[in-house]
């Protein structure tokens, strides 16, 4: 009996993978792929990202993605106007005093030597000008955990989506936390405010030092929640699931432009 | 407004019918009732669907679902003829001088060893005289000599293989009826309705064809007293038991074994069936899984129990009691002990991931008059999916997981058959369906994490069905099955009203040749939450509520049926098209156990914000050419169809195929008896492959975050994905031939049946999923190509039957 369900299961397996030669796959253009995040704290920046897509079949995927360079990218917005610099072909805003402001619209504008033109579009949300964060700190081995509780006034008249990003800094050296729970929205609010719950650790040291712990609060566009949210439940991977293409909004290429109004609030 | 419209053409329509039936019994001439119960001679089973007409043709019924029938005939003489397919057709005469009763028996025109006398009097059921159309019966012996996966003998598989319903992918037993998704079928068993139909996921369907004694799909045009799903309903009933002797059958196969008995009690005036089946792949892989796993075990296995009692109380009365009960199990059980610096340590790890249903019906039948048959049913349902997880660890506090989801309904069914007269056969009911859902439940306890989340979140919704139907013979060639179901659904907030009107026609232009049509409208107030579309138990039924409309379909079809009554032949052609409304689909990204952070702590996210809504079409043609008399039977069916959704919120609001849009379809089934004791079976399949979405290209993702920090972008660093269109790919055409030969022997106790079968006997490569590899494994810088998961090659079974004398 051992042996007949041996054979059993070695005829499945072998008959189950076969690679398709036959078949006429779909190709896919080369395009240019952006993901610009810029929020509104005075000179900083972040860099803009700029990538080529690979195709997945009759290629091979390994290795970096290559980096578009010799692009010319402009900002604009509000009677302004920057290029980006390339450092280490990484771009960045020419000119750190760009400012950005509430309601106003935005326009990034990317014209690549082989992949075309990208643009996009965001409005500077308002900023949070009300809010109400508590944590309560529990101390364990190497880490202390946060459980944080916030809650910011809703305005019925418009639809607001929020982040909670969170850092520690050790020695003037900043490290990402990870939050559990970080893109929200007003869809559930209740008795006229939104309440969110998060959840984040910070790691003591190598010297068993405990850093400084720092919340950023941030109102973001609707583009960047959808594609936040997306994020974290992708899962590209599972045959059996429907295929969830992260979500775009920059015009003739992949990829996001959003702008956030944000804040930084220093935990004690 | 919408209420009160609807209970107003309630009104109206009943109130036409009494017109209808006043004008006729007016003008017509005194008439007295032939009514009683046919049933199976020798095992007394009541026969359902039994053709029942005058020589001369100028009555005609069908005995209903408890084998009652009601003739109304003008005093004198009368030829009555009995006639059902795989039966020995009857002729009584009877002399009408008042209402009679007249209970007759038909002996199975198969000998126990499978020989089939072949009779002109036998012929099959006409479908040109029918007037319901999309409908078909399968004959429980047709089940039982079909080939199957692992000689495991299953209804819904047989379902499939009918022109308009399609399977999903291989080996899967859900059913697509005319574009329609598997939640769209109304599943009833003995009148209770079972929510998730599949062993196995969906490899094996719950129905112990052994148990059962009926089984009928309708695909369209609807009648009145069926509701609450979009696309077909299935409806099974299962053998009410012997009620002359004690019989059973045993059944021994390559993956399960099965037990039946049945025998009557009470002095013949009752009878019972039981009967059972337990897989054994966990027995019989278990020393293995131990052999390479350090003494632990793992394991799969799935069961299902049926009963049935019935109980004859006098001629009028009989109550009926069954129920089933199924259930599903993998398990894992993991321990693992050690010393470490002189301490004891340990880990045990328990994980149980079961589901499973239940139904119960009680059934009173109770006749007020010889045209008056009533049925009262109580009916229970259950569904449930239940997944747990236990650690325990020398050192960490212990982890408990715990989630369920489940269905349970309560019903209070009240159904009337009038037999007005020769030309009104009326139906009319209501039904009440307490449903309670349970889309999630949730228990996670865990010290080390602060974990204790316990939770549940419950839905409760009313669910009503009043409905009347009048099966009309408006002239000698036109006939029409006509009627309104006024179906309600109330939850918390809000009560849905929706009248449902359904009308079919036939018209007989020959006396084997009819043009038929149907129009039917739906509403169904269930949906069920698919992440993966293959039917896995870990899809959520849930209710419409004030945000998640009902689904509702609108379908009309035309067709043609003809009787070649000579060569025992019948034809239909058909074509349909359908509109759906308001059917649901997860959101791109969201799943079934999504769980995020509130203002009370932790929470599933709620599954209607994770929900969108959008309409879908379908259309296309059915031809079936069948034979169910004679040596020689089976039938050759073909479907070209189409099927599109719409969603705002998926594919850029771009109209797409459905998974299973299937352009192309064909069956063909055959079954022979060679000798009185010898049956040879085979069937081909082929359909157009499922249309997929296929990744195109990969690009690097961003966290797009605030933080200034190098470290940023450690998170979410998956690669992006580009697809085509949703579903603009198609996979390789899927077909499979199946054979079988039956060869049974008469013993002194009963009959013997060896079954050999050959699954896939060509060893087709179907696709069972596609994705993207490397050409060489294990070489990182490989080109990607595509490649195909099939999951049967040719698989050889073996099952062995005894059914006693």
């Amino acid at each position: 009996m051992k042996k007949t369900i041996i054979l059993l299961v070695v005829l499945v397996l072998a008959g189950c993978q076969t690679v398709l030669e036959d078949v006429t796959v779909p190709t896919a253009e080369v395009k240019a792929v952006v993901f610009y995040s810029a929020n509104n704290f005075g000179g900083f920046a972040n860099p803009l990202l700029l990538t080529k897509t690979k195709p997945v079949l009759n290629s091979s995927v390994s290795g970096d993605f290559e980096k578009i360079v010799n692009a010319a990218i402009s900002l604009t917005g509000n009677g302004q106007e920057v290029d980006f610099i390339s450092i280490n072909n990484d771009y960045v805003l020419k000119n750190q005093n760009f400012r950005f402001s509430a309601g106003i619209e935005y326009s990034l504008s990317i014209v690549t030597p082989e992949n075309g033109t990208v643009s996009g579009k965001s409005i500077m949300p308002d900023s949070i000008s009300e809010y109400r964060l508590e944590v309560d700190s529990i101390n364990q081995p190497f880490e202390v955990i946060y459980n944080g509780r916030l809650s910011i006034p809703d305005n019925p008249n418009k639809d607001e989506y929020y982040r909670v990003e969170a850092f520690s800094r050790y020695d003037g050296s900043d490290e990402v936390m990870y939050v559990d729970g970080e893109y929200f929205s007003d869809e559930n609010a209740a008795k006229g405010s939104v309440n969110k719950r998060f959840t984040t650790r910070s790691w003591d040291d190598k010297n068993g030092k405990r850093p400084e712990v720092y919340v950023i609060l941030s109102a973001i566009s609707k583009d960047h929640y959808e594609y936040g949210k997306a994020l974290e439940n992708y899962d590209p991977e599972n045959p059996f699931s429907e295929p969830t293409p992260l979500p775009n909004n920059v015009e003739g290429g992949l990829g996001i432009f959003t702008l956030s109004n944000s804040q930084i609030v220093r935990i004690k | 407004m919408q209420t009160h419209f609807a209970y107003r053409l309630m009104k109206n329509f009943f109130l036409v019918v009494l017109v209808v039936l006043a004008a006729e019994t007016v003008s017509a001439q005194e008439t007295f009732s032939l009514s009683g119960y046919v049933k199976e001679a020798g095992s007394k089973e009541l026969l359902l669907g039994v053709t029942i007409y005058t020589e001369s043709k100028s009555a005609g019924t069908v005995t209903n679902n408890f084998g009652y029938y009601a003739l109304q005939l003008p005093i004198g003489k009368h030829r009555i003829i009995y006639n059902f397919v795989g039966y020995d057709a009857v002729t009584k005469e009877v002399t009408i001088s008042g209402d009679k009763v007249l209970n007759v028996d038909l002996a199975s025109a198969h000998s126990e060893i499978g020989e089939v006398v072949v009779n002109a009097s036998k012929t099959q059921k006409k479908v040109s005289q029918d007037v319901q159309m999309s409908t078909i019966e399968i004959p429980i012996k047709t089940i039982k000599d079909i080939p199957a996966l692992f000689g495991e003998k299953d209804v819904l598989k047989v379902l499939q293989l009918m022109p308009g319903v399609q399977s999903g992918s291989e080996g899967q037993s859900g059913l697509y009826v005319r574009g329609g998704g598997p939640d769209q079928n109304l599943i009833i068993l003995d009148g209770a309705t079972v929510y998730n139909a599949q062993h196995l996921f969906g490899f094996f369907s719950l129905f112990n064809g052994d148990a059962l004694r009926s089984v009928e799909l309708i695909k369209g045009g609807f009648p009145a007293r069926y509701g609450g799903r979009l696309s077909s309903v299935i409806d099974m009933n299962m053998k009410d038991g012997n009620k002359e002797k004690v019989t059973g059958e045993l059944g021994i196969g390559v993956i399960s074994s099965k037990g039946l008995i049945e025998g009557p009690f009470a002095k013949g005036k009752g009878s019972f069936i039981v009967s059972g089946r337990r897989t054994y792949i966990d027995v019989l892989t278990q020393p293995i899984i131990r052999a390479f796993n350090n003494g632990n075990s793992a394991g799969y296995y799935f069961y299902d129990f049926n009963a049935k009692a019935n109980y004859e109380i006098n001629d009028k009365n009989r109550v009926y009691l069954s129920g089933y009960f199924g259930r599903d199990k993998f398990y894992l059980r993991e321990k693992y002990e050690n010393s470490f610096d002189g301490q004891e340590q340990s880990y045990s790890n328990r994980v149980n991931f079961g589901w499973g249903n239940a139904t119960g019906t009680a059934r009173w039948n109770h006749l007020f008059g010889p045209k008056l048959f009533s049925n009262t049913s109580l009916i229970y349902s259950f569904y449930e999916l239940a997944i747990s997880a236990e650690e325990e660890s020398t050192g960490n506090s212990d982890f408990t997981l715990g989630y369920g989801s489940g269905i349970t309904d309560y019903t209070l069914k009240q159904d009337f058959d009038w037999y007005a007269n020769n030309k009104h056969k009326v139906k009319f009911g209501l039904q009440a369906t307490h449903h309670t859902f349970t889309p999630d439940a949730l228990v996670v306890k865990d010290a080390s994490f602060g974990l204790d989340i316990d939770r549940k979140t419950q839905y409760t919704s009313v669910e009503t069905g009043l409905y009347i139907e009048d099966e009309w013979k408006i002239t000698n060639r036109l006939k029409s099955l006509y009627g309104v179901r006024l179906s309600t659904f109330t939850t918390n907030k809000t009560t849905y009203v929706n009248p449902e009107p359904r009308v079919a026609l036939a018209y007989n232009l020959k006396s084997n040749l009819a043009l038929k049509a149907s129009y039917a409208t739906m509403n169904q107030y269930v949906h069920l939450l698919s992440t993966s579309g293959v039917g896995l138990p870990t899809d959520l039924w849930v209710p419409a509520t004030d945000l998640v409309k009902p689904q509702n379909s609108q379908q009309v079809a035309v067709g043609m049926a003809k009787d070649f009554e000579k060569q025992n032949f019948s034809l239909t052609v058909e074509g349909y098209y359908k509109t759906m409304n308001n059917i649901i689909g997860y959101k791109e990204g969201a799943s079934f156990l999504a769980i995020q952070e509130s203002d009370e702590g932790l929470e599933s996210i709620s599954w209607e914000e994770n929900v969108t809504t959008g309409t879908g079409t379908s259309y296309g043609a059915e031809v079936l050419l069948q034979r169910k008399q004679g040596r020689l039977t089976g039938w050759a069916g073909y479907t070209l169809s189409w099927t599109t959704h719409q969603f705002d919120e998926l594919n850029n609001g771009k109209k797409f195929f459905a998974r299973y849009d299937r352009r192309h379809d064909i069956s063909l089934v055959g079954v022979y008896e060679l000798k009185e004791n010898i049956t040879l079976s085979a069937t081909w399949v082929y359909g157009t492959g499922n249309a997929i979405t296929l990744p195109i290209s990969t690009y690097q993702t961003n966290a797009l975050s605030n933080v200034s920090s190098p470290s940023r972008d450690n998170f979410y660093r998956a690669n992006g994905t580009e697809y085509t269109d949703r579903n603009a790919f198609r996979m390789r055409a899927y077909h499979r031939a199946d054979i079988g030969v039956q060869v049974m022997k008469q013993k002194k106790r009963g009959v013997r049946t060896w079954e050999f079968s050959v699954y896939n006997s060509y060893n087709r490569k179907n696709p069972f999923y596609y994705f993207i590899g490397p050409e060489e494994q294990f070489n990182p810088d490989s080109k990607q190509v595509l490649k195909q998961v099939s999951l049967f090659p040719i698989l050889p079974s073996v099952s062995w039957n005894f059914k006693f004398n």
